[in-house]
Formats: structure tokens, sequence, C-alpha cells
């Protein structure tokens, strides 16, 4: 199927090599490249026509992994989903239809948690942001050489999420946790972390102090590629920290925004490990979140059909987010 | 559509291809016999009897430890795709059987073969692993939950004897309530454990049995179901209950006890043994069983018994070792010589058992009399399949009235309606 | 050595040495936000260490006789070889790690450089990919893998770790390949060198902080990984998370061991961080920019 590419793209013309790639404005996607003035590109090297193929083809080995490896149970996953199935039957799986996605919509308990997994990702995601985005600020400003703190910042999100889950367990513990020790020390009552009132807040405290991190390093990357002119004239003009910020400071890191979105909301949509062994979910329902109930729901209830429809309803959470972003900021998936 | 046709392909070949890698080396001799073992005393009881197993008959034995959930999910797995990677399945009673059963070689042909004596166990707790007649495993390590209390903040409270109705129990509670000790604690917070608390409670405030006969319906919502509901719930939003208990498994249960945070609870009478240990509470020596209380109108008090057996894998590779080993287990559990673990002894099932003099060390005082009388009527957890499912659903119906957003009633009725669809499902 | 092109020279307001107040201050923050960053890590070190009988106590003690009884127990532990476990997640860390990183190179430079037709939906359905939480791959990825009889076996583990890093790695590799000038390569197409080579020998050697910072991620996912790694191994490829479960037992969690362990399995993680950290930040800065 390469081939057919190879012969029939010669000609296509391309944008000029030196336009920044990462550039919102250039025109994507195949068409709009065909359109593009041809006297852009002066004499394009021979190695560069045939690209199509070429590039295809590099691309095809890896996709062909994915799809053996992750497609296969993705489909799998879907077949499932429409299957009346519990792993203990001694039947095996019934074909239902769409059932299993309107009993997910029509009961309160997977509404809820669904409305709670929501909740979890923007609030997780946007503190994450919000701490990362002045973390990096302040380290830009402060510290732009001062790499072992940079280490030192990075170390909590390479710590494996049992690991994580279990530490601050140690530390939320309601009689011998540091953290009510600390505040006995200046005497506040105890707070029952993970209780009924708390759990939510400190699950999230939790997994903003895990991830954070990757935000702050990767917009501290992007704002040490600024040059150094552009801050210095907007303080000529007297721009002030926060229209700085928006007007000087954002539309530089924006792509960089954009991965940190991306990313920490498909990690934040299946945090997991941390949760179960911080609260199993509980009390209550207080924490159980998607990825807990498809835990629940496939290895305790073994109900491998629920199961797999909750998960779908997890991918378009996802999918839906990530297509939000990307309009928010009006940029290309990756062009 | 055409490309899409050919990377299908394309995968598909890539999978056989991985696959045939793998085919190799997929021996067919019988390796050593493999089993789980759930952390903590059972693992502890059975690992010197399964080296001494390997040194009699030569036959190697993998035991691999996880927590019994992990334990428990793995195995269905591998018990439905008929995997066979695991000989012997490890079963928590009837409830874990029932949803197994169906993949599991029933014992009662190779026990007629080789005469197979398991006369010596408690025969209530034989049935515990009988399902439709036929027999599935062998009571290695049952045991009831009941109530465990301390003597010495008994006496201190003036209190003589235990409580022996729910009116006095949650009196005591109160009375024992003072100076940061809490009056009570349990297992709140995990439903595979509250769940069968619940269930002795309401037991012994006259419930009959919680499904019905058929076991195609709830049969818990009645007062007796209720009321052991709302005991529960008046125990923890009473303030008679420390405040993370509705976070508490079985263990923080017990650390809360060793820690002398609690004055009464009721567990598996397993962890009497690590409550009286001295390297692990200030105040081991105190905690002592007494029978259930058992509400008005409710004669002799009963106990939901739990625990472990070993199940025969009917896609075992390995049958004939694996059934030597179940032999040996139900000689060694059932009839302990004068060298035997107290670990295993802490869940005596058969009067050999019974009779060993270290079980008397355990349950000193005439407490082993209580244990008896508890295991000679056992109920169980209902062997249903769904058992799991129903669980959670109970435990999170308990969690929202502990949490005030139900009351008792409220809180029964919305889990025996999810629990019904559950079962015609 | 060679920087990210676009890195710019440093003259920034913050490098004087004179401490005024405002420096004092931004001292006193990131010295709050190292402590907030290590403290829970650090505390888990020291509970490692510490006597099973001061953990977990209302007045806790910093100051005590450390004790070996915890890495002495896990070592010694009837239940299963901490070093085969070791052994396990070494080896399927590194080649899970390589494997990802190679075919993400593949991936990332022929979306990112060459760009054929369409390179912007591949590169979106890659990303897609990702979306499935692990958890629902588990009951699919055991079936399979009893089929293909690769269940309990170190593949069985490597080769959803690839799949489930490509993603990622590419993402991060395409940025960093956008930013290459584009006429390193038609230089080298002009001395003679094929595409291939043009790639192999010209391209791939500067993309190494870009492959660093891919690789750890990679890394890391494989490392810590433990939903898959639980249900899909039982005994011969058992990684360390599976083991760090098994200190929780019936009667409590055993928080010494637990310390231990996780000290064992963080320790790899931060050496190889400070070990490639350089390219980390440098692979970012190219990466993240545009990425």
């Amino acid at each position: 199927m390469t081939v057919d590419h190879e012969s029939g793209r010669t000609g296509a013309s391309v944008e000029p090599a030196s336009v920044p790639s990462g550039d919102a404005s250039r025109p994507s996607m195949s068409d709009g490249r065909g359109k593009a003035p041809a006297h852009a590109a002066p004499a394009r090297p021979r190695w560069w026509r045939g690209r199509d193929g070429l590039g295809l083809l590099f691309v095809l080995a890896p996709m062909l992994f994915l799809f053996a490896v992750l497609i296969v149970p993705i489909v799998y996953n879907m077949w499932v989903s429409l299957h009346s199935w519990r792993l203990t039957d001694v039947g095996g799986p019934e074909f239902v239809g769409l059932d299993n996605y309107v009993e997910v919509l029509w009961t309160p308990r997977w509404r809820d948690t669904i409305v709670r997994t929501a909740a979890f990702v923007v609030l997780t995601v946007g503190l994450q942001v919000v701490i990362g985005f002045g973390v990096a600020l302040f380290l830009h400003k402060h510290f732009p050489r001062a790499r072992a703190l940079r280490v030192a910042l990075l170390l909590p999100m390479m710590v494996s999420e049992v690991a994580v889950g279990n530490m601050w367990r140690l530390l939320y513990n309601y009689d011998g946790g540091l953290l009510n020790w600390a505040l006995g020390l200046v005497g506040i009552d105890r707070v029952f972390w993970l209780g009924p009132d708390m759990a939510f807040a400190s699950i999230v405290l939790t997994d903003v102090w895990q991830n954070a991190p990757f935000v702050t390093l990767v917009i501290f990357a992007a704002l040490q590629t600024m040059p150094n002119e552009l801050l210095e004239a907007a303080d000529l003009d007297g721009a002030s920290g926060w229209v700085r910020i928006r007007r000087v400071i954002l539309p530089i890191v924006q792509p960089a925004v954009l991965l940190v979105l991306i990313f920490q909301t498909m990690f934040a949509i299946r945090a997991f490990g941390t949760i179960w062994i911080l609260t199993e979910g509980g009390p209550g329902t207080a924490t159980t979140l998607l990825s807990i109930d498809i835990f629940r729901v496939a290895l305790q209830s073994y109900d491998v059909g629920l199961a797999s429809t909750l998960s779908w309803f997890l991918v378009a959470i996802n999918l839906i987010v990530a297509i939000i972003y990307m309009r928010w900021l009006k940029r290309e998936p990756l062009t | 559509m055409k490309r899409r046709i050919v990377a299908l392909l394309a995968a598909t070949a890539l999978l056989s291809t991985v696959a045939a890698c793998g085919g190799g080396d997929g021996g067919s001799e019988p390796g050593p016999v493999r089993l789980l073992l759930p952390t903590g005393a059972f693992e502890r009881s059975m690992q010197p009897v399964l080296a001494a197993f390997t040194k009699e008959t030569g036959i190697k034995v993998e035991a691999i430890s996880m927590p019994q959930e992990d334990a428990r999910s793995r195995q269905v797995l591998d018990l439905n795709n008929r995997a066979g990677n695991i000989d012997l399945i490890l079963l928590d009673d009837v409830a874990w059987l029932s949803e197994v059963a169906a993949q599991l070689e029933p014992l009662d042909e190779r026990m007629a073969a080789d005469n197979v004596d398991i006369g010596d166990f408690l025969p209530q707790l034989v049935d515990v692993f009988n399902i439709d007649d036929k027999q599935y495993a062998f009571p290695l390590g049952v045991s009831p939950r009941t109530l465990i209390y301390r003597a010495d903040l008994f006496e201190a409270a003036g209190l003589t004897r235990p409580p022996t109705t729910y009116d006095e129990f949650l009196d005591y509670a109160r009375k024992l309530n003072t100076g940061g000790v809490s009056g009570f604690v349990g297992p709140w917070g995990r439903a595979s454990s509250n769940v069968s608390i619940w269930l002795e409670l309401a037991f012994n405030h006259g419930l009959e049995s919680a499904l019905s006969p058929d076991g195609k319906k709830a049969a818990f919502n009645n007062p007796a179901g209720v009321a052991a509901f709302k005991l529960m719930g008046d125990l923890y939003t009473g303030g008679l209950m420390p405040k993370d208990s509705i976070e508490f498994a079985h263990d923080g249960t017990l650390v809360a006890m060793q820690k002398g945070q609690a004055a009464m609870t009721i567990l598996p009478i397993t962890f009497l043994r690590a409550m009286n240990d001295k390297s692990a509470s200030p105040h081991a020596g105190q905690f002592r069983i007494a029978p259930m209380p058992t509400a008005a109108g409710v004669s002799t008090a009963r106990y939901v018994v739990t625990g472990w057996g070993y199940g025969l894998s009917k896609h075992t590779k390995n049958a004939d070792n694996a059934w030597t080993l179940l032999k040996f287990l139900n000689d060694k559990f059932q009839r302990p010589g004068a060298d035997a673990d107290p670990e295993q002894l802490i869940r005596p099932a058969s009067n050999t058992a019974f009779a060993n003099p270290k079980t008397q060390e355990i349950f000193p005082d005439g407490q082993i009399d209580i244990v008896r009388k508890a295991l000679e009527s056992p109920e169980t957890r209902p062997g249903v399949v769904q058992w799991g499912e129903i669980e959670s659903v109970l435990g999170e119906s308990l969690q929202q009235m502990f949490l005030g957003k139900m009351t008792a009633e409220q809180a029964l009725a919305d889990a025996e309606g999810k629990v019904n669809k559950i079962l015609a499902g | 050595m060679s920087r990210s092109p676009e890195a710019p020279a440093p003259s920034r307001p913050g490098a004087r040495r004179i401490p005024t107040p405002g420096r004092l201050l931004a001292y006193a923050v990131a010295a709050a936000l190292v402590f907030v960053a290590l403290f829970p890590i650090a505390w888990l070190f020291l509970v490692s260490f510490m006597p099973e009988n001061l953990i977990l106590r209302a007045d806790p003690t910093f100051v005590f006789e450390p004790t070996l009884d915890h890495y002495r127990a896990i070592f010694q532990s009837t239940r299963s070889s901490v070093t085969d476990n070791l052994v396990n997640s070494i080896v399927v860390t590194v080649v899970s790690t390589v494997g990802a990183v190679a075919l993400s190179v593949l991936a990332a430079y022929g979306l990112a450089r060459l760009r054929p037709r369409g390179h912007a939906q591949l590169s979106l359905v890659i990303l897609a990919t990702r979306m499935l939480p692990p958890v629902a791959l588990v009951v699919p990825l055991y079936v399979i893998a009893n089929r293909a009889d690769l269940f309990d076996t170190r593949t069985a583990l490597i080769v959803p770790y690839i799949a489930l890093n490509i993603p990622l790695a590419t993402w991060m590799l395409q940025g960093f390949f956008m930013d290459l000038p584009r006429e390193l390569e038609e230089a080298a197409l002009v001395d003679g060198c094929n595409r291939w080579s043009a790639f192999w020998r010209v391209i791939l050697p500067l993309a190494g902080p870009g492959i660093a910072a891919a690789s750890i991620f990679s890394f890391i996912l494989s490392w810590n990984d433990m939903v898959i790694a639980l249900p899909l191994t039982l005994s011969d490829a058992v990684t360390l998370p599976p083991f760090a479960s098994q200190v929780r037992e019936e009667e409590g969690v055993a928080w010494g061991q637990l310390g231990a362990v996780t000290v064992l399995i963080m320790t790899p993680v931060i050496i190889f961080t400070l070990a490639v950290q350089r390219w980390i930040i440098s692979g970012l800065t190219a990466g993240a920019a545009k990425g």
C-alpha cells in the first residue's frame, strides 16, 4: 500500500523548511499542504519526494505493534461490552446489545461515579497546572540553573503508585500519622484525612503532589526556550505581572500547556493504584472513581461485560476532554 | 478499507508469531503443586506443613503468598480460562466455593478410593465445603467470629460478666466509652468483613436466612436484618467507635485493639492470639472471648463461620500430586500432633485439635468451650455464586448508613432492591 | 556539549548572587518546595530503618537506632525471592524500554519529519490507543497471554509495556524531531547518504536528549506497573511491585517491610533519574516546547 502513495504523490508541494513546525496558523492536513504556494519551496531536494510512502513505512512497524497488542484487546473489550457476561457464569457471554450502556446511564450509582471522576480530573489537572505553572515561573525566575533543585522536585513523579499510596497512608493515618501530629504541635485538632469529609480532598492532594512535578518540568522547559528580549520588551512597556503572563508567556508555553493538559488528563482519568491503596474508593463512595469501579466490577464482581462498558465511558470522557483542549487552545493535534 | 484489512491480517500474523515463540517451552511433565496462600496466620501455619510434605514425599510445592482478595480474583481468572496454572484452589468457605464449584473436581470419588478419613473433624465444619452432597475441600482453617473484650477494662467499669443481650451490649459500649478508649471497634470499612458481622448479628436477632431457600431473592429486609443494621450504625454514629474505624479492615481493628483504643470488638477468633501476643500489645493477656449476645426471642447464639480449605482444580495437569498433598493436609490439620504450630491451632476444627494442650493455652479458662460451641452450630455465608457482589452492595449500604446518608431502613431496603436485581440477572 | 538550538543565552535577573531580601525569600520558597516534594519519600525511607514498635506512633520519634531487620526480612522472606523479582523487574523494564523507544523513534521520525499524508490523524490515533485504562485491558491481555502460552513469562509483560509506552514516547519524540533543522538531512543526502543512513547517522545521534527523555518515562511506567504485572504473572515472572503487595497481611501492614520494599523499588529509578537528568531536562526543553 505504500507503493501507490510513492508514485502518486511525487509532485506534492511542501511548506518552506523555515516555517516553525509548531505554528498554529500553518495549514495542516494533506489538502492544506497541497495548496501551499509552490514558490515557497525552492528547489526541493530529491530525497523529499515520496516521503508519504517513506513516512508511512516508518510508522508501519510501531502501528502494527500497537495494533496487535492494544487494538486487539480494545476490540475484544468492545465486543465484551455488548454482552452480559460474568466470569463465574457457567454459560459464557450472552449478546445483549447496548443494554450495558443503557444500564450505566440509567443507574444513579454509575452516573455519580462518572460525575465524581470528572470532578476529580478537573480538580487535579487544574491544580496541577496552576501549581506546576507557578513553580515553573518561580524556578525560571530565580533558579534557572539549579539542576539539583529540579531533580529534587522531579522525584515524586518517579515513585510508583503503590509506594505513593502507602507513604501517604502513613502520613494521613488518623492516630499515628505525621500530618495529625504536626497539626497537634500547632494546637489544631486531628483531621480524619481519609474520612467522609476529607477523603476526596486527600486523594486530590496526593495526586497533585505526585503529578504536578511533570507540569513544572515541561513548562519550565518551555519557558527556557523563551527569548529573553520578549520579557525585557514587556518590562519596558510597563506590563504588569498578570498581563505579562497572559500576553507574553502564555503564547510561548501554550503548546507545552496542551501537552501537559492532555497527558495529565489521561493520567488523572485513570488514576487507580494510589487511590485503591488509600481508600479503596471509600468511605461510602466518596472516592470511588471510574477506574475503581471498573476494577471492582471486573475483578471482584467478575461482571466483565459491565466493566468493559464502564471503561468505554472512561475513554469517551478522555476523548471529549482532549478534543475540547485542542479546540480551546486552537491547535491541531500535532502538526 | 482495503488498507484496514491488510493491517488486520498483519496484526493477526504478528500475534500468531508471538504465540509461536512462546509455545515451545510449555512442558507437559508435572512441575510442583501450585497453590495460593493468603498472607497472614493461615499462611504461617501452612508453610511448615508444606515443607514437611515435600520432605516426606519428594513432591515439590510452590506456594504463592498474596493478599486474599488478589488470590480470589486470580483463581477465578485461572479457572474460567481453563488455564490450569493453579492446581489447588484456595477457598474461603462456601462463599468462594460456590463461585468456582463448577470448575472444581468433587473429592468424593478419590476419598472413597483412598479410604480418606475425615471423622475427627467436627461434621458441621466439613459441611462448610459441601454443595449438593459433594465434598470439595477439607476444613483446614475455619473459625467463627465472636465478641472479644478487654477483661481489665470490664473490671474497671464494674462489669462482672460479658453482655448477653444487645441492649446490654450497647449499654456496656457506652459505659466503656471513656478516657480515650472507645466502647467498641470493628472492621466497618471493608465489605468482606463487616457484612459477615452484620449477618451474624442478624442471625442473633432472629434472622432465618439471608436469602430465600432457592437463593433467588433477598430475605434479609425484616426486623432482624434492620435491627442488626441499625445496631452497627448506632455504634458508629453514636461515637462509640474510633472515628477512623469506617476505613478499618480486620487489620485496622486488630491494631486498634492491640493499642488499647477500644474495649470490645467482633472478629474471627483467630485474632485472639495476635492480641494476646506480648510483643504486639501492652494489653496482652487481657483479651478474652465471650459468646455472642442474643436478642429477645433467640434462644441460642449463632455464629458465622468463615475460613480456608483447598479444592482441586478441574484444569490441573498435576491432579495426582495435588491430591496427595490434599490428603496430607487433611491429616495434619485434622490430627495435629504435639509438635503442631500454634498458628494452626488458633483455628481448631477437630476433636484432636481441641484436645491439644496448645489449643487450651490459646483459649484458657474455659474459653475453648465457647469456641467449640460456636463451631457446633455454624452458619455460613449463603452459597450463591453472586455472594461476592452482594457483599459489596451490602457493604456500600452499610457505609451510607454510617455516614448518615441513609437510615438503617432505607439502606437495607436499597440493598434489597439491588440484591434482588443481582440474583435475578 | 550540544544544547538544543533554541536554548537562549542566559543572563537572567535572578542570577545575581547578592542576597537581597527577595532572594532570601526565594531560597525559603525553594526550600519549602523541596521539603514538600521529598518529605513523604524521606519519611518512608526512615521508616524502613525504624524498629517496628516506633512506627505509626502518636508521638513520632525522629531519632532512633536504625535497624536492618526489615531488609533482612524481605530478603530472607519464605514467600518469594526478592532477588528473582528484582532481576525480572530489571529485564522486563530494560527490554520494554528499549523496544518502546526504538519503535517510537521510527514512528516519531516518520510522522514529524517525513509528514506523510494524514500524519496528524495518525498521531492522534496513536495517542488515543493510550486512553483505554490498563485495568480494562487486564482481562483480554490475560486471555491472550494464556492462549499464547505466555502466562507468567517476562514476554507477557514486555509486550504490553512496549505497546503502552509507544504513544507517550512518540508524542515526546515528535516534538523533538520537528525542531532539528531540515538542512542537516539535506546535507547528508548531498553527501551521498541514502534516507535511511541520513536518519541513522545524522538525525538519530542528535536526537539523544529526546530519546533519553522518552526512555525515562517508559522506564518509569514499566518499572512501577502493578495493574498488569499482578494478573499476568504468578511466580516465575513476578516483578517488584506485586511483591510489595505481599507485605499487607491479615494482621496489618508490615510498615517497616513495606518501607524496605519501596526503597528497593525507588532506588533504581532515582539512580537512573540522576544519571540521565541532564538529558531529561534538555529533552523536554525540545520536546515540550513544540510538542
